[in-house]
C-alpha cells in the first residue's frame, strides 16, 4: 500500500529561499524574545525594552553558584576548602515543632513552608526528624531558599539545594544572599505528623504569618506525636 | 504553479502571510509563557499530590496536554496537510501513536529519563522535516524521499519520550502508576483526535479554495519557522539551564 503524501514540488531557489528565512526568523524572534522571555538572557536589550524579561520568573540559582555566591570576596571559586567563618554575635539554637495533617485534609494542612531569616555568608546546622510516617517515600521535602524583589527590580531570587522524599534530613547551610531559607514540607501519608526540626547558627526566626512561615509556626513549643 | 500567477496575488499573499505570522507569534507567546514545559502549575501540583487511581483526572490531564501542546499540533498538522484520504489519515495517526505511546508507557516504567530539553528539541526538528517533506524538498535538494510512515513512527517514539519524561519530572506516586499512565495515554489520545478533527474540518475546507497551492507553500514555510523557534528556544534552554 502506498500511502506517502502526495507533496509539493517547490523548484530548488525558492526553497533555500523559504527554509533560509524561516530559519532567519525563527532565530530573530528566539534571540529577540523568546530568550529574554524564557531565560532571562537579552543580548538585544529588546527584551528589557519591551517587557518581555520580567516574565522569567525569579532568578533560580544551582546550588553550585549559590555556594560561590556565599564565598567570601576575592576567595577563590572552589570556597569548599574554606574551614572557619567568624561572626559578630547572634547565635541561637531553637527547635521547631511543625504538625501537618494528613494527606488530602479539608484544611489543607498537609503542606507548609517553614523558613528562618539569614543574612550572606550566615550559616547554620539543622536536623530534623518525623514522628509518623512508617514509608519514608511518604514525605516529600524541598529546601530552598528566597529573597522577594527589590523595589523597582520586579523579580526575586530563588535557591534550590534538594527535593526529595525521606523522614529525616541533617545537614548545614551557608546563606547566599540575605533572604529566608528553609523548607517545604508535604505529608503524602495517612496519619497526621508532626516535623521535629533543631537548627543552631546565625539566623533570626521569622515572625508568624511574615514571608518565610505564612504558616505561623511557633517556636520553642513543644508538640506531642500524634 | 507559475511566476506569473504568483505575481498577481503577491500583494494579498505578502499581507495575509504578515498576518498569520503576528497571529502565529501572538498565539505562541502566550502558549509559551502558559505551557512554558509541558504540565504545569496547578496540573504539576495535582500529579505530584495524588496517590492511587485517578483515571479520569489523568485522561484529562493527557487530552489537555496533547491539546494545548503547540509542538505535537504543529507535527500532526505536517503529516496531515497532504493526506487525501481518511484512511491515510487514520494510518499516519496511528503510527504516531503507536510510536508515542510505546516510549510513554515503557519511558516511565523503565524509568528512562531523557533531558526534556533535548527530547523537545528533536520534536521541533519533527515539526522542521514535515513542513521541508511537505514542500517536496527532500526531492529536490538531496534526490530522495524519505519514507514518510518510518519516519512518523520513529518521530513518535520520540514524542513519547517527551511525555514519559514529563510525566516522570512530575514525580507520580507509584501507586496506581500503571493506570494512571494508560489514563494518560488514553486522554492523550482523545486529545489528538479532537485537535486532529478541527485541523481536518479547516484544512478540507481550505483545499477547495483557489491558491491552496500557494497557501499550502506559506503555510509549510510558517510550519517550518515555528519548528526552528522550537529547536532553538529548547537548545537554549538545554545550555542555559545545565546545572555545573
Amino acid at each position: 500500500m502506498s500511502a506517502e503524501p502526495s507533496t509539493l514540488h517547490t523548484p530548488k531557489p525558492a526553497l533555500l529561499k523559504m527554509t533560509a528565512i524561516a530559519l532567519i526568523v525563527a532565530t530573530i524572534l528566539v534571540v529577540c524574545f523568546v530568550l529574554p522571555a524564557e531565560f532571562r538572557v537579552d543580548p538585544t536589550g529588546l527584551g528589557r525594552l519591551t517587557g518581555v524579561s520580567k516574565l522569567s520568573g525569579p532568578k533560580t540559582m544551582t546550588a553550585s553558584e549559590a555556594a560561590a555566591a556565599a564565598a567570601p570576596a576575592g576567595a577563590p571559586a572552589a570556597a569548599g576548602a574554606e574551614a572557619t567563618r567568624y561572626y559578630a554575635g547572634g547565635y541561637r539554637s531553637d527547635f521547631v515543632d511543625i504538625p501537618l495533617s494528613e494527606a488530602g485534609s479539608a484544611t489543607r494542612g498537609e503542606e507548609l513552608e517553614y523558613k528562618v531569616h539569614m543574612k550572606p555568608g550566615a550559616t547554620l546546622t539543622y536536623s530534623w526528624t518525623t514522628s509518623t510516617v512508617a514509608n519514608p517515600e511518604e514525605f516529600y521535602y524541598d529546601f530552598h531558599g528566597e529573597a522577594p524583589p527589590k523595589p523597582g527590580e520586579g523579580q526575586g531570587t530563588v535557591v534550590e539545594y534538594r527535593q526529595a522524599t525521606g523522614t529525616q534530613s541533617h545537614g548545614t547551610l551557608v546563606a547566599p544572599f540575605e533572604g529566608v531559607f528553609g523548607w517545604y514540607l508535604q505529608n503524602q501519608s495517612e496519619k497526621p505528623v508532626v516535623v521535629h526540626l533543631k537548627i543552631s547558627g546565625f539566623y533570626d526566626l521569622v515572625p508568624a504569618g511574615e514571608y518565610g512561615n505564612d504558616a505561623g509556626i511557633e517556636a520553642n513549643k513543644a508538640l506531642k506525636d500524634p | 504553479m507559475a511566476p506569473s500567477t504568483m505575481r498577481t496575488h503577491e500583494k494579498t499573499v505578502v499581507s495575509r502571510s504578515i498576518a498569520a505570522v503576528l497571529l502565529f507569534v501572538c498565539c505562541l507567546g502566550v502558549s509559551l509563557v502558559a505551557d512554558a514545559h509541558g504540565i504545569a502549575g496547578k496540573d504539576a501540583e495535582f500529579v505530584a499530590k495524588n496517590q492511587g487511581v485517578q483515571v479520569f483526572p489523568f485522561l484529562y490531564l493527557g487530552a489537555k496536554h496533547m491539546v494545548t501542546g503547540y509542538d505535537h499540533l504543529l507535527f500532526i498538522l505536517g503529516v496531515i496537510f497532504f493526506l487525501y484520504r481518511l484512511s491515510h489519515v487514520a494510518l499516519y495517526v496511528t503510527l504516531f501513536s503507536i510510536g508515542h505511546s510505546v516510549t510513554l508507557l515503557s519511558g516511565v516504567l523503565a524509568h528512562i529519563h531523557v533531558n526534556p530539553y533535548l527530547v523537545d528539541a528533536v520534536i521541533g526538528l519533527s515539526v522542521v522535516y514535515k513542513a521541508l517533506d511537505n514542500l517536496g524538498a527532500f526531492q529536490t535538494l538531496f534526490g530522495w524521499q524519505p519514507n514518510t510512515k518510518i519516519a512518523v513512527l520513529a518521530f513518535g517514539l520520540v514524542h513519547g519520550f517527551g511525555l514519559a519524561t514529563k510525566l516522570q519530572d512530575l514525580n507520580p506516586s507509584k501507586e496506581g502508576l500503571v493506570a494512571n499512565m494508560v489514563s494518560f495515554n488514553v486522554g492523550v489520545e482523545i486529545g489528538q483526535l479532537i485537535a486532529l478533527t478541527v485541523m481536518l474540518a479547516v484544512i478540507l475546507n481550505w483545499r477547495k479554495s483557489t491558491g491552496f497551492t500557494r497557501h499550502a507553500a506559506l503555510a509549510n514555510t510558517l510550519i517550518m519557522l515555528a519548528g526552528f523557534m522550537l529547536v532553538e528556544y529548547q537548545l537554549a534552554g538545554y545550555f542555559l539551564t545545565r546545572t555545573g
